[in-house]
């Protein structure tokens, strides 16, 4: 699927790596995407973190190697690892071989300072969710929410977890994650830099006989279980099938939408809102403070469950649609932004047709379930979502 | 449209006055006319850009309000001055209400108040580079109950009366060095480098760092090429330094000034408190080491890093129409930056200014968090 202003995708197969190339005439940056198949829930049992660290050290570079002080971009999610740049046209190949070694899983030799040096940045991040518990919400209610395991995975790290972890333990998840065949690269830009690109895809090898998969995964950890300072927090959760587009489902909890229904009392707009993505599902998330205004948020969360649904969403999807359209063009805005959404839409496996709307009060650290809605297989005309192309 | 268009399309609207044309005694007006501008229930363009889903952007400055606004639909901007000015404060008590929430949401933010950790440092790191008190932009509870109605009634109609706007599919006309950005960056009067420590409360679990130093005429384009060999990413200097030499920062920031007649760079640290100190000392010699001359290897790989952030700053929502703004203002172009550091093969020497180094701190420190960075401070100046 291209984006707004595109002249089309260029497709490469680099020893196994599915590289997409969309040309952009008007662009005048270059700007690259890597999608590694190895995410927080890959974290072997009472090591969470180790997939945040495997990015942290991979997305170093040997001072003197290829691709040296290209700094990029690099985020560990639940089901996926992303690095990024964005790059002079004139010149891609360093940062093209740099991310072609990262798919690999190669990365420069990592002595015990500078392994330290990146635990310890990891634990500054980690020490954030202590600080704030709230991120640690989104997580706590997808797991419960949702079937599919290791929702909570980010959630779980801990300053402990995270001070476990060996190098041997990233050597172990790399080996079997950081496998170019399961990896996807996308890049953006303008055409001059085409040449470039397919002569340096043409330097990586070809794809073995027998070529290297993504191994199976280590044993989950136990789940996250309470979080303190959470209690009386409410919220609304809406499992659904990742990589499934539908403006009828997001219009279902939009702050305008037929639940939340805020559009003439500003007073019940959530006080926030976050997306949990896995392999298969997606949990939307919206959450109150204690003592905000959700006096008949429950009713209306049963009545449009239980009811025409995806007629009262898709009434307000219509109206929106001119704001959907400026978001979907803002996150085409620029080939940075291309080969963002391009990886975040990036379908890595079978999504799960599973639609389901419910509803949650935290008590003790633990969400608990006061509701829950399923919403039945949907119907024609693409309610419930249509998949999503990928590039 | 084609391929060859770049999606969507933006306009500036600029309101010739800043907060240093506030009147005596009414700080803060500028921002609350803005605040009124840019809340949607007020009606004008705010309120299409939420119906829409415009991408949208203000920025005051010291004599300029400028609002930017980006749709992917360009007509829907054809008009753009005329949606500002129908933005209205209501009449009676309602308008007098809105007031009142404007001036509580303005308050709440002056001082910096609802700063992001890294704009917090920034703002103690410009009191302690110059010495003298943070300009009050936003004005103070007092200075904002001062401003009436009637006073911001008038202001939104002379300003929008004034207003400039740029389009970034305008042809260029010739430069017009009076308009009002052009005086976005006049030196302070009386306000000369002074150098110092400021440290400043902050909540969080991080504490940010940062340290910056003069430089004596710097040749053109240098300071922003030495940014990039510092870095704000892996492999530059401060990763190096703070992360594998030092195992003491998350993030880490590098940035150059050229105003008030005084050129500096200087660079921040996401840290802990209790490393707030250590991690000064090796900001203090990391910039210090730039001195020293940059191996041409690392300049290459800077100049590239430099060239791409220019690029990727002309592609985003708002680079053409910035850039047409710079070219109606006579201001030097992103296009011509990024064709001078292609230019600029070999590195020039870096001088650095003998006057002490300006250094803040913003987080939660106790006593002997706040003498340490004083000792440390004492050590590098």
């Amino acid at each position: 699927m291209t984006g707004p202003r595109s002249a089309g995708i260029r497709a490469f197969n680099a020893g196994g790596l599915a590289v997409r190339y969309e040309v952009l005439p008007w662009a005048r940056s270059f700007a690259a995407c890597l999608v590694v198949d190895c995410g927080s829930r890959d974290d072997p049992a009472g090591l969470s973190g180790t997939a945040h660290l495997a990015e942290h050290l991979h997305g170093l570079a040997a001072p003197a190697g290829p691709g040296a002080g290209i700094p990029l971009l690099a985020v560990t999610d639940v089901d996926r690892t992303c690095f990024e740049a964005a790059g002079d046209p004139v010149r891609v190949a360093p940062l093209l071989r740099r991310l072609l070694a990262i798919a690999a899983g190669r990365r420069p030799p990592a002595d015990r300072r500078v392994f330290e040096g990146e635990r310890q940045a990891v634990l500054l991040e980690t020490r954030r969710m202590d600080h704030q518990p709230l991120l640690r919400l989104g997580p706590l209610l997808a797991a419960a929410a949702a079937a599919e395991p290791g929702l909570d995975a980010v959630g779980r790290t801990t300053t402990e977890s995270v001070r476990r972890i060996t190098p041997a333990d990233v050597d172990a998840l790399a080996v079997t994650r950081y496998v170019p065949a399961a990896a996807r690269l996308f890049l953006a830009g303008p055409p001059s830099p085409v040449p470039e690109v397919v002569a340096t895809l043409g330097t990586v090898a070809p794809l073995p006989a027998d070529p290297p998969t993504a191994g199976s995964r280590p044993a989950a950890g136990p789940p996250l279980s309470a979080v303190a300072g959470l209690d009386g927090i409410l919220a609304v959760t809406l499992v659904r099938p990742r990589g499934v587009d539908s403006a009828v489902l997001d219009a279902l909890l939009a702050d305008e939408g037929p639940i939340v229904d805020a559009a003439g009392e500003p007073r019940r707009r959530p006080g926030g809102r976050t997306t949990i993505a896995g392999r298969a599902q997606q949990v939307d998330v919206v959450c109150w403070a204690p003592g905000a205004a959700t006096a008949g948020l429950g009713d209306r969360l049963a009545e449009t469950a239980t009811g025409d649904w995806q007629a009262l969403a898709g009434d307000v999807a219509r109206r929106d649609g001119r704001r959907r359209r400026n978001q979907h063009h803002l996150r085409h805005a620029t080939p940075l932004r291309r080969v963002s959404e391009a990886a975040r839409r990036a379908v890595l496996g079978p999504p799960d047709d599973t639609r389901e709307l419910a509803w949650w009060r935290i008590a003790d650290g633990v969400p608990v379930r006061l509701a829950r809605y399923p919403l039945g297989p949907h119907l024609a005309g693409g309610a419930g979502g249509q998949p999503a192309a990928d590039w | 449209m084609t391929a060859a268009a770049r999606p969507g399309a933006a306009r500036i609207v600029d309101l010739p006055a800043g907060h240093r044309d506030d009147p005596p005694g009414r700080a803060g007006l500028a921002g609350l006319a803005a605040r009124v501008l840019t809340s949607p229930a007020n009606g004008g363009a705010a309120a299409r850009a939420a119906a829409l889903g415009w991408h949208t952007r203000h920025r005051l400055s010291a004599r300029c309000s400028s609002f930017a606004f980006w749709s992917s639909d360009p007509a829907d901007l054809d008009d753009i001055l005329g949606d500002l000015r129908s933005a209205r404060l209501p009449d009676g008590d309602a308008g007098l209400a809105v007031l009142d929430a404007l001036r509580a949401r303005q308050a709440a933010a002056s001082g910096g108040r609802l700063d992001t950790p890294l704009a917090r440092v920034g703002r103690v790191l410009e009191r302690a580079a110059w010495g003298t008190p943070e300009e009050d932009v936003l004005g103070s509870a007092a200075t904002l109950a001062a401003v009436t109605a009637a006073d911001l009634r008038h202001a939104l109609d002379d300003l929008t009366a004034r207003a400039w706007v740029h389009d970034e599919a305008a042809v260029p006309g010739p430069p017009a060095a009076a308009s009002p950005a052009a005086a976005a960056a006049e030196p302070v009067a009386g306000r000369g480098w002074s150098g110092g420590l400021a440290v400043a409360d902050h909540p969080g679990s991080d504490a940010r760092v940062a340290v910056r130093l003069a430089v004596a005429d710097p040749a053109p384009d240098l300071l922003d090429v030495l940014v990039e060999v510092l870095g704000n990413g892996p492999d530059g200097r401060l990763h190096r330094e703070l992360r594998h030499r030092h195992a003491l920062a998350y993030g880490f920031t590098a940035t150059c000034w050229a105003e008030d007649r005084t050129a500096s760079i200087g660079a921040t640290a996401t840290v802990a408190a209790e490393n707030a100190a250590a991690a000064v000392r090796v900001l203090a010699t990391t910039l210090r080491g730039l001195a020293g001359g940059v191996p041409r290897s690392e300049w290459d790989v800077a100049r590239w890093r430099s060239r791409a952030g220019l690029l990727a700053a002309l592609d985003g929502p708002f680079g053409l129409v910035d850039e047409a703004r710079r070219r109606a203002h006579g201001e030097r172009l992103v296009a011509e930056r990024c064709a001078a550091v292609s230019l600029l093969t070999d590195p020039p020497p870096l001088c650095l200014a003998p006057d002490p180094p300006a250094v803040a701190a913003v987080g939660v420190f106790d006593p002997r968090h706040r003498r340490q960075l004083a000792d440390a401070y004492q050590e590098i100046r």
